[in-house]
């Protein structure tokens, strides 16, 4: 087995002992990478692994003490790493070097981590199938006629087939956990506001969140610690102590009070996705946890919610990519607004302009009140409905995707059909909370299904020792 | 619902894209279906609902106005896809 197979918690130990120096596991990536690429249907799940800049980057790395002791980490080619393009999946941007580090790769470096390579993904995070990706689709190492989830497609795919050690990926409306749940990883979604979004680029401001996509819950906790905690730069950054996560792993889940939700149990959720689903909660419940079914009653109304806002804030986010103040320059004009316009539609893919345009047209003058105040009204219903069931129950758990991977190409042409597919995973991202996804099983044609286990603001510590108890048994 | 070519161009206009006929006439068909689906949305009592930005309730954070190191000029115009003499180039605007 090559390093490259390994998990961060096996890593520590023979990387502490001077067994195993970081150069070794780059090698070994690298040499996995490279086999990948030979096969006829490649995952294709890196927009850049460089080795000379890994090595560069490891050539400086002395220290025993740290946390992930030179462990490389690969990146979803939407956070800033610095010297290094990021791309974001977007030929606009093609051409870009980050000139500065994210705070969450800054944090990653003082505990140890190596930025290594730049993972795909759907262009600037909008997707959910990895199929719009300027660099090409990804695909799942469990099928690969099949998507790998989106938009942190990359991230799942490469962590999951052993293309990487793990990542980090980022997610808006399910990016990290719809992903982790068709390639059987694990991804967690941060509390909005414990990871710095300084250096992650812009999607929807008021639910981005970069979180780890790893091979274990233990490696999940270890590099959450790694990259959480306040940044200044970051005016939504949250002034909390980042708690030890791995700590609580192996704690038992005895009396824990666990919810579930009528809602994501109805119409439209897959036989098969159920019945995995359904054994994940058996598990917790033997595990001593105590079920109560439970109602989130707005949830049917979190797609729409979701997808106002979010597109609304991608169309003012993503105006500042017009070819002049950086990124890629397709043509020269001698109007200005020309410029932007032959510029910008050069370099953003089908996807992005159907967001920028549907939420250009609901910020609108005479649609405002009509789309963007009520969907940001109707959010206020969502977080409650959250918070009356926290006073509840500790945990909640539902599926991630109402359906496993699904063939590539076949909802490419029908958008609204592809946004229904959030349905469980968006509502999270309304209320700011924390979530990730286990894997709880196989369908018959062996596509992994994923848990969704959300905690209450800042009780990542919930999940981490929730997702083990389900982790420990499906193993 | 319904919306017109003109909204179409409209929107663009405002979103500074420019798109060709077919890309119009495909944006017009799946803007309408997802906004029919967006009127779920009024099947809620909102009026006396108040709207939500951000859930934490975060305030403005301030910092003192002193001066901190900041990106090198070269450092910024050597990104932009054109630039001379650490300006930026563009169009002429006046």
């Amino acid at each position: 087995m090559g390093l490259n197979e390994y998990t961060i918690e096996q890593l520590r130990p023979l990387l502490k002992g001077g067994e195993v120096i970081p150069m070794d596991i780059i090698r070994d990536l690298g040499q996995a990478i490279e086999k990948d690429n030979q096969h006829a249907l490649p995952l294709n799940t890196y927009v850049s692994f460089d080795i000379d800049h890994i090595s560069k980057g490891i050539a400086s790395f002395d220290n025993r003490e740290t946390l992930l002791l030179g462990i490389p980490i690969a990146v979803k080619d939407i956070i800033n790493v610095v010297g290094t393009k990021t791309t974001c999946a977007s030929k606009i941007l093609q051409d870009y070097v980050s000139p500065y580090d994210a705070t969450a790769i800054t944090y990653l470096r003082q505990n140890g981590g190596i930025p290594a390579g730049k993972l795909n993904m759907d262009e600037f995070a909008m997707g959910s199938t990895n199929e719009n990706s300027a660099f090409g689709v990804v695909r799942n190492p469990y099928n690969r006629e099949k998507i790998p989830g989106g938009s942190s497609g990359g991230a799942a795919s490469a962590v999951a087939g052993g293309l990487a050690v793990a990542a980090l990926g980022s997610d808006t409306g399910g990016s990290i956990r719809q992903p982790a749940s068709m390639c059987a990883v694990f991804g967690i979604k941060p509390t909005y506001g414990r990871v710095s979004r300084y250096g992650l680029v812009a999607y929807a401001s008021s639910f981005d969140q970069i979180g780890p996509v790893t091979k274990t819950v233990m490696d999940g906790a270890l590099l959450l610690e790694a990259i959480s905690g306040y940044d200044t730069k970051d005016s939504t950054s949250a002034e909390e102590r980042t708690p030890r996560f791995s700590s609580n792993i192996g704690r038992a889940i005895k009396d824990v009070r666990i919810g579930v939700p009528e809602e994501y149990f109805g119409e439209g959720l897959d036989e098969e996705v159920r019945k995995n689903v359904e054994k994940g909660i058996s598990i917790l419940k033997d595990a001593g946890a105590i079920i109560k079914p439970i109602h989130l009653t707005y949830t049917k109304y979190a797609i729409a919610t979701y997808y106002i806002i979010a597109t609304a804030e991608a169309s003012s986010n993503l105006a500042r990519f017009e070819g002049i103040r950086y990124g890629t320059r397709f043509v020269d004009t001698e109007e200005l607004i020309e410029l932007y316009e032959e510029n910008r539609s050069r370099g953003f893919g089908d996807e992005v302009k159907r967001r920028i345009l549907l939420g250009t047209f609901t910020l609108s003058s005479g649609y405002y009140d009509a789309y963007y105040l009520k969907a940001q009204k109707a959010r206020t219903l969502i977080c409650e409905d959250f918070k009356g069931a926290f006073k509840e129950v500790d945990i909640i758990v539902t599926p991630v995707s109402p359906v496993p991977a699904w063939d590539i190409g076949k909802m490419v042409n029908d958008p609204l059909q592809m946004y229904l597919a959030d349905v469980y995973t968006v509502p999270v991202n309304l209320a700011g909370l924390p979530a990730a996804s286990v894997n709880c099983g196989k369908t018959s044609e062996g596509l992994p299904v994923g848990l969704q286990i959300i905690a209450n603001h800042f009780r990542e510590d919930e999940i981490f020792r929730t997702a083990r108890i389900v982790e420990e048994v499906v193993r | 619902m319904k919306i017109s070519k003109n909204t179409i161009r409209r929107v663009a206009a405002l979103a500074r894209l420019k798109l060709s006929e077919d890309e119009e006439k495909e944006i017009q068909i799946q803007l309408a279906k997802i906004l029919d689906y967006m009127d779920i949305l009024s099947e809620l009592g909102l009026e006396n609902v108040s709207p939500t930005a951000h859930t934490l309730g975060f305030t403005n954070k301030t910092r003192k106005d002193e001066i901190h190191e900041s990106f090198a000029v070269e450092k910024v115009a050597e990104i932009a896809p054109q630039w001379k003499k650490d300006h930026i180039v563009v169009p002429r605007i006046v």
